[in-house]
């Protein structure tokens, strides 16, 4: 394997395993995680050491190494897993990961900070270890991660690395380092014999052999394990406590250095005595001389005395067998290739139905129903290929457990987290873009909406806050609840606030939700106090923004004292949207249609362009309004009777004038080129039956541009009037 | 890049080299050069290593392949100052004496019969 490429699965690989672990931890009730929870977390840590060590990042082993010897005490059960431990886990969890993080962007170094935290991590975890010492693990390894039942017992390594290793970008001393991980090194010997002469040695190859003496409460698989990435590149012999002094002769013999030589240094190790030695060279002399061995002779007969290697052999193999069942159920593909896949079936859609228009052009009966088959087919492909991008939302679920653990305590409330439906499935696109807003809901949640325990006492509520996540499919869209059971909203105080901020007329009659809704302006906020979370009215606004951006809505319920829920709408996808067609002179445009609100034919009078004449009177309000011809230069004469498509964008609304109406149609959306990325006004591209390519406005930045120009035009007013006075 | 000093110590003594780089599998085969150059004298070398940041394998070898050739043209390889990587890792692999490290209890020639 590539260093590279194994480095990236080492990446990928060690944040799953923090993940796990950092659900283990959160998944523990109050009385500590069970069994099977602290294996799993300790086995986390345990793995990440290991590889670490594999890539020399001895900052990762060092941290881990502390971090696994406080676990091996609370699996054993020498410690008590309290929320002070769980909390300091969760924190070891959190630098691991900037760790992780340092190593995937390739950076080697930390800064000052870091170095920091993760010592001030390792000494609250020293406090855990109690009479053991905190030792670093290239100086003094303990062997933390055999079974406890295992006693540890003295075996012999001896290791030839094949010439490519170095080259390969394998150190052998990193797997010396790792060994560590799982025993002591007594001894190391070095032999040198295959190094040939100065002209002909060249220093990218290797040519040492390595004798060495472990003590260690692992098995033999799990030290074979050790050289797993060298396996082919390299000469193993693992030599067990109950070997007898005949496989040694035979191990002396195997090794191509000098029977003599060799004896003494594994005396020198401490693997043999002398006398053993004696008896094996011994027996070794009583050999026919001349008689001269083959290595494939002696490889058969190592094989038929030594039990433990075939062992071995057969835990790898199955390991190898357990693996390609894991693949067989789920293939981890490049989200691109996916985006690829949606691109083409998005074009066979539109080559599709191009030839029915065709077949029904030409009133062809057969080729009609066989386009007919055929659209049916390409839909079923096209529905697959966008569930291919649907993730579940339990993962995005699950990350709020920690938010709501770390929240609350910072607030000093008891909260509970309950999720459900986080099988329900959505767009990869719109998990990544909705985890934000609905961290935001939660925190809201947890700061505004649960009261402190006093209050819940006083309200004779239980003591304990929950909070609900919740998702499910509801016609074409998906709905995200976020629900809490604290004192709701305050229907009598945001309409106060918002009549004293000018928001809304006094004495206007509001609906509950139209109420609600204006907590959603921007700089709202009723909190009496203003917390580190929230209550400075920033936020809630970026919530509403981002959801529509998704082409989203929040609903809010809400029963005063007993809870409020906001509920999330989402399209299931991105990829396909229902697209209102315009025509701008010989093109043709996109508006997404959910934003479009109605058409109204623009009024003659403004008809042509000019300062401060881009607004019209819609039934009493100011409508401003944008003139596509103009934003897209398109060319051609205008038509005659220009309409205008209003959208509404942010609660607000904004004309567009196109010159023609042409209806709705399915778009599948692509996006830009590189080329074109920059480009504003646009915001991806789809192609029309007829194969002719439409681009979709971008209407957020059209919005923006409006705002803009608004407010430009009202400082020159001012301007000028200020001119006129003096 | 590297400083290179490279003195005679008195007449006809070892060479006293000190190196300021890493010892690893990318600076090995210029590495290579400078020690075995270190030795044309015939009077073995004394290094300093006290300025080498990262030793891995390739750098361990070729300071066995120099300690070999010191020996084989009547000279000594000694080394007489390690940063403590350097340090830490031929303790650990038990190289003081084949690699002539100063105050090692074994001296060059048991090691090597």
């Amino acid at each position: 394997m590539n260093l590279d490429e194994a480095l990236d699965t080492f990446i990928i690989e060690a944040r799953e395993l923090l993940q796990a672990m950092e659900d283990a931890l959160l998944g523990a009730g109050r009385e500590g995680p069970d069994n099977d929870a602290v294996n799993a977390i300790f086995r986390a840590a345990h793995t990440i050491k290991g590889s670490a060590g594999l890539f020399g990042l001895d900052g990762i082993v060092a941290f881990t190494h502390v971090l696994e010897s406080v676990l091996d005490r609370a699996r054993g059960g020498d410690l008590a897993f309290d929320s002070d431990l769980i909390s300091l886990l969760l924190a070891c969890g959190d630098h691991l990961r900037i760790l992780v993080d340092r190593v995937s962007s390739g950076d080697a170094g930390t800064d000052e900070a870091e170095r920091q935290l993760g010592a001030e991590l390792v000494a609250k975890l020293g406090r855990y270890m109690g009479a053991t010492a905190v030792t670093h693990p290239a100086v003094r390894p303990e062997a933390a991660s055999a079974p406890k039942e295992a006693a540890e017992r003295p075996w012999h390594i001896s290791v030839r690395f094949g010439p490519n290793v170095l080259r390969n970008g394998m150190d052998p001393l990193s797997f010396l380092n790792y060994l560590q991980t799982i025993g002591r090194i007594m001894r190391v010997e070095i032999l040198t014999d295959g190094m040939p002469d100065v002209a002909t040695m060249d220093p990218e190859s290797c040519y040492l052999g390595f004798e060495l003496a472990l003590v260690t409460k692992a098995e033999r698989a799990q030290i074979e394990s050790v050289f797993e990435f060298v396996r082919d590149d390299c000469e193993l012999r693992v030599l067990s406590p109950e070997s007898t002094p005949a496989d040694y002769a035979d191990l002396i013999r195997a090794l191509p250095e000098d029977d003599l030589r060799l004896g003494e240094i594994l005396v020198r190790c401490g693997t043999l005595t002398q006398d053993v030695l004696a008896h094996a060279l011994g027996t070794q002399a009583m050999e026919p001389i001349g008689h001269a061995r083959t290595i494939g002779e002696i490889l058969v007969q190592e094989g038929a005395v030594d039990q433990g290697a075939v062992d071995a052999g057969l835990e790898r193999q199955r390991q190898t067998r357990d693996r390609k069942g894991q693949e067989s159920q789920t293939v981890r593909v490049d989200a691109q290739k996916l985006d690829l896949l949606i691109d083409l079936v998005g074009e066979l859609v539109i080559a599709g139905s191009a030839v029915g228009v065709i077949g029904q052009k030409h009133k062809m009966a057969a080729l009609t129903e066989a386009v007919s088959t055929l659209s049916r087919l390409v839909e079923g492909v096209r529905d697959r290929a966008l569930q291919l991008r649907m993730v579940q939302i339990g993962a995005t679920f699950n990350r709020f457990k920690r938010v709501v653990h770390d929240v609350s305590q910072e607030l000093g409330k008891d909260i509970e987290l309950v999720i459900s439906g986080e099988e329900t499935e959505l767009d990869k696109t719109v998990v990544e873009q909705i985890a934000d807003p609905l961290t935001h809901l939660v925190r809201n949640a947890i700061d505004h909406g649960i009261e402190s325990a006093d209050a819940r006492q006083a309200a004779g509520k239980p003591v304990r806050g929950t909070l609900r996540l919740n998702a499910f499919h509801d016609s074409g869209s998906i709905v995200i609840e976020v629900s809490d059971d604290g004192g709701g909203l305050r229907r009598d105080r945001i309409l106060a606030k918002a009549v004293e901020r000018g928001l809304v007329n006094p004495g206007a009659t509001l609906s509950d939700s139209e109420v609600y809704g204006l907590i959603f302006e921007p700089g709202f906020s009723t909190a009496a106090a203003v917390t580190n979370l929230s209550g400075r009215g920033v936020g809630m606004d970026v919530v509403k923004r981002n959801v529509t951006a998704l082409r989203g809505t929040i609903e809010i319920d809400s029963k005063e004292g007993q809870g409020s829920r906001f509920s999330v709408r989402l399209p299931l996808t991105l990829a396909i949207i229902d697209g209102f067609l315009v025509r701008l002179g010989n093109a043709t445009f996109v508006v997404p249609l959910d934003i479009v609100d109605e058409c109204v034919e623009l009024p003659p009078e403004n008809a042509v362009g000019g300062a401060g004449r881009d607004y019209v009177n819609l039934r009493g309000q100011v409508l401003p309004f944008v003139r596509l011809r103009e934003v897209f230069s398109a060319d051609g004469e205008p038509a005659k009777r220009q309409n205008i498509v209003v959208v509404k964008h942010a609660n607000r609304r904004l004309g567009l004038v196109v010159d023609e109406l042409l209806g709705e149609a399915q778009t599948v959306i692509k996006p830009l080129g590189r080329l074109f990325q920059g480009l504003s006004g646009i915001s991806g591209s789809t192609i029309l039956g007829d194969g002719r390519v439409a681009l979709i406005v971008d209407v957020p930045a059209l919005a923006q541009g409006v705002e803009v120009r608004e407010s430009g035009a009202l400082s020159t007013g001012r301007r000028a009037d200020m001119a006129t006075a003096a | 890049m590297s400083r290179r000093k490279t003195s005679p110590d008195e007449a006809g003594d070892a060479t006293t080299v000190r190196i300021d780089q890493d010892m690893t599998i990318y600076t090995a085969a210029a590495m290579k050069e400078r020690l075995l150059t270190s030795l044309k004298n015939g009077s073995g070398v004394t290094l300093d290593l006290s300025g080498v940041p990262e030793i891995d394998t390739a750098g361990i070898q070729l300071l066995l392949l120099t300690a070999r050739e010191a020996e084989r043209t009547g000279g000594r390889m000694t080394i007489d100052a390690m940063s403590p990587m350097v340090g830490e890792t031929l303790r650990f692999l038990n190289l003081g004496a084949a690699l002539g490290i100063a105050g090692s209890a074994e001296s060059t020639t048991e090691v090597r019969p």
